[in-house]
């Protein structure tokens, strides 16, 4: 055969294999691009959506009230959708199109979760009639929405010890039940290291806290359409200022001034942060009372009153609460990250979402009209440290076509600048050179710390407010945030925070201060609202 | 012409089919293949800045490893656009009582690998902030190579395989 026809037969065998092969490449690059792309655009989806809830409520004197958050979290939700029509170039393509590809969104808050997912709506004939209701709020009818807030409890039995237990993001926890047939209903801080004497003397890690008993905290509100600088007080989520030209105490409630008559709370001496440690000491003391310092992972039992075996180990939950505080490094407080504490309470809340989610997820299958199987993907380790340390959104996208292939994507994004929750790291330090640093500055030390006071981040963001002018900004709190800390972060010291204030006893005291008075000043749902008051 | 002239052009002819248009296909897909690597790692990337809110060695030297095993030596550039949130840092000031507006400044590579390679530290970031990776192949490919060598179309100055992405960051880290 000449060398020509070989190479013709060579060139018939050759040509059509390469440019299959080449197309084929093609495609899956095509795919593998379009996978990358739909993965960002997810996340930017589940950004703006976290994002609208900051605004929210951080914008709104309300956001922590049940009736308001739901509010804030539907809207939350339509800026999810929004985000996702105009980011997959789905114009045109409504929320209800789109949500047969979004089996679920999750939002992590403080003390629990909500399911944003398909479900049917169950209503007796009886009380349809008597809400008189149409549309979607009908029995039998397909709706999404929100699943009821589930708390990331778990429920503990040991000898004569029934209680359920729910943790939160920090170390606050709420402890429900029965020992020795006693009906206990208890809620605090956890803390090592605190001590609470008659005198109201408070010492936290070796620190006296406030040694006055009080500080006074004044910040610019705008009220009736003025904006004013106030002494202020936080009381289970709320703001109160004082008046100082009239005694009045009142709140403000867009914009307008609602007055506390008769209100007994002393603005200007503000003693949350003592009242913080007390509650913890408080709670100290009732746990080891009450026998619940012997409480073990290992107790846990499910919704049957079995043992889970999901939570294993002999360790004690709150056995690190009898912890001493000293120079050594190793001596473990239980609000510590490295805590078996804080290791058993990332079980629970990982226990909780996963469980109901894979249902919620599975369950969608039956109520989706999309063609494709719907599952639970199986998020990273590091995925859920970042949410049990922050409220943070899991968004779920799948069944879109990517070419050969079906996109199956979640993405989750955390945030650290909300009402819900003063993280460590949320504190911010306002030093007698008026700027405001973050807890980790290097330069935070020595004389620049006389006078300083620690602040919730989330006070140092501008606002809006009605005046008689029209609309005007204006910041809580007029400092300025300091180059190296906080807008560049360069000048910041790496480590946890609680090593960092181990070596600066000044910077310890204003930063525990802060860090009590804020987390003090929350909305919780256990709250003695009346007595808070007092 | 001679028969052995024909010989020659069809052995030559031969080889450029049998050798080395095979070789080329071959050369450019596995550019093909390394670009599709780089910009996953590249997106990987980016997307686990955006939502840890720091650039830790540790990572950035992961997307290191992820861009060298593709067979190729790339120039890594990252740009982070530092969202200055005080008030009062107007470029134009319009209105007068306008409070809030943001700027931002801009960081580069080496002032970026100065503190994750000299002091291995991280680089946190805050949220609103912006970051952009683009790396681009530091090495003539085999592909690129072989395009210099028969048509001296591509000159080496052009990359063949380029990967970029950017994104808001979405939470503030901490070291």
């Amino acid at each position: 055969m000449k060398l020509q026809n070989l190479a013709v037969i060579f060139v018939i065998i050759i040509l059509p294999i390469s440019l299959v092969l080449t197309s084929y490449i093609h495609s899956r690059i095509d795919t593998l691009e379009l996978q990358l792309s739909y993965d960002t655009k997810l996340y930017n989806a589940t950004y703006d959506a976290i994002k609208a809830f900051q605004i929210n409520t951080i914008g709104s004197s309300t956001s922590d009230l049940a009736d308001s958050k739901m509010r804030d979290l539907q809207a939350s939700v339509n800026a999810f959708f929004t985000s996702v029509q105009s980011n997959f170039s789905m114009n045109g393509y409504n929320k209800e199109t789109l949500q047969n590809h979004v089996p679920a969104l999750v939002y992590t808050l403080y003390d629990g979760y909500y399911i944003y997912s398909p479900f049917t709506n169950t209503l007796d004939e009886k009380t349809q009639q008597a809400l008189n209701v149409t549309g979607k709020n009908t029995n039998d009818v397909r709706v999404y929405d929100f699943k009821p807030y589930v708390y990331y409890s778990c429920r503990y039995i040991r000898n004569n010890i029934d209680v359920v237990i729910t943790y939160s993001l920090d170390s606050y926890i709420t402890i429900v039940g029965t020992i020795s047939d006693e009906y206990v209903n208890k809620s605090g801080y956890l803390l090592s290291s605190v001590e609470y004497d008659d005198n109201k003397k408070v010492k936290y890690r070796g620190q006296e806290i406030l040694e006055s008993g009080y500080e006074t905290l004044r910040e610019n509100i705008c009220v009736d359409g003025e904006i004013k600088t106030y002494p202020y007080q936080k009381v289970n989520g709320v703001k109160y200022y004082k008046d100082e030209s009239n005694g009045e105490v009142f709140s403000v409630s867009n914009g307008e001034k609602k007055v506390q008559i008769g209100s007994k709370l002393d603005v200007i001496k503000n003693d949350n942060a003592v009242l913080y440690y007390k509650q913890a000491a408080e709670l100290k003391e009732f746990i080891k009372d009450k026998g619940l310092i012997d409480l073990e992972a290992g107790d846990a039992v499910d919704e049957n009153g079995k043992k889970n075996t999901n939570f294993v180990g002999t360790y004690r939950i709150f056995g690190e609460l009898n912890n001493d505080y000293g120079d050594d490094k190793k001596i473990i407080q239980i609000e510590d990250e490295n805590s078996d504490f804080n290791n058993h309470r990332l079980d629970v809340i990982k226990y909780s979402i996963e469980k109901n989610l894979s249902v919620a997820i599975s369950n969608f299958n039956d109520n989706s009209t999309s063609t494709s199987d719907f599952a639970m993907p199986k998020l990273k380790d590091e995925e859920w440290s970042r949410l049990t340390r922050n409220i943070g959104m899991i968004s779920f996208l799948q069944g879109l076509s990517i070419g050969g292939k079906i996109y199956n994507g979640y993405s989750i994004i955390t945030n650290n600048k909300n009402e819900e929750f003063v993280a460590d790291e949320s504190i911010y330090i306002v030093t007698n050179d008026g700027t405001y640093h973050n807890v980790a500055d290097s330069d935070l030390e020595g004389n620049v710390l006389s006078g300083g006071v620690g602040y919730f981040n989330v006070d140092f963001e501008r606002k809006s407010g009605q005046t008689t002018t029209g609309t005007k900004y204006y910041y809580p709190r007029e400092e300025m945030g300091c180059y190296y800390s906080t807008v560049s972060q360069s000048n910041i010291k790496s480590g946890s925070i609680y090593d960092i204030l181990k070596s600066n006893a000044e910077l310890a005291k204003i930063y525990y201060t802060a860090l009590a008075r804020e987390r003090y000043g929350m909305y919780r749902p256990q709250n003695e609202y009346e007595n808070m008051l007092q | 012409m001679s028969d052995t002239l024909i010989t020659i052009i069809a052995i030559a002819l031969a080889a450029l089919l049998m050798f080395v248009s095979p070789l080329m296909t071959m050369a450019d897909r596995t550019d093909d293949v390394s670009q599709i690597a780089a910009q996953t790692a590249v997106t990987e990337f980016i997307n686990d800045v955006r939502t840890t809110g720091k650039i830790t060695p540790e990572r950035y030297n992961q997307l290191a490893e992820d861009l060298n095993a593709t067979g190729n030596l790339f120039d890594v550039e990252l740009e982070i656009q530092i969202l200055d949130q005080n008030p009062g840092k107007k470029g134009v000031q319009v209105v007068r009582d306008k409070v809030g507006e943001n700027v931002y400044y801009t960081v580069y590579t080496s002032q970026i690998l100065e503190d994750l390679e000299k002091n291995n530290q991280p680089w946190t970031l805050k949220e609103g902030d912006i970051i952009t990776c683009k790396v681009k192949n530091a090495n003539p490919t085999l592909s690129q190579q072989l395009k210099n060598f028969f048509y001296m179309i591509v000159g080496n100055d052009t990359y063949t395989i380029v990967a970029e992405d950017s994104g808001m960051i979405t939470i503030t880290g901490v070291k």
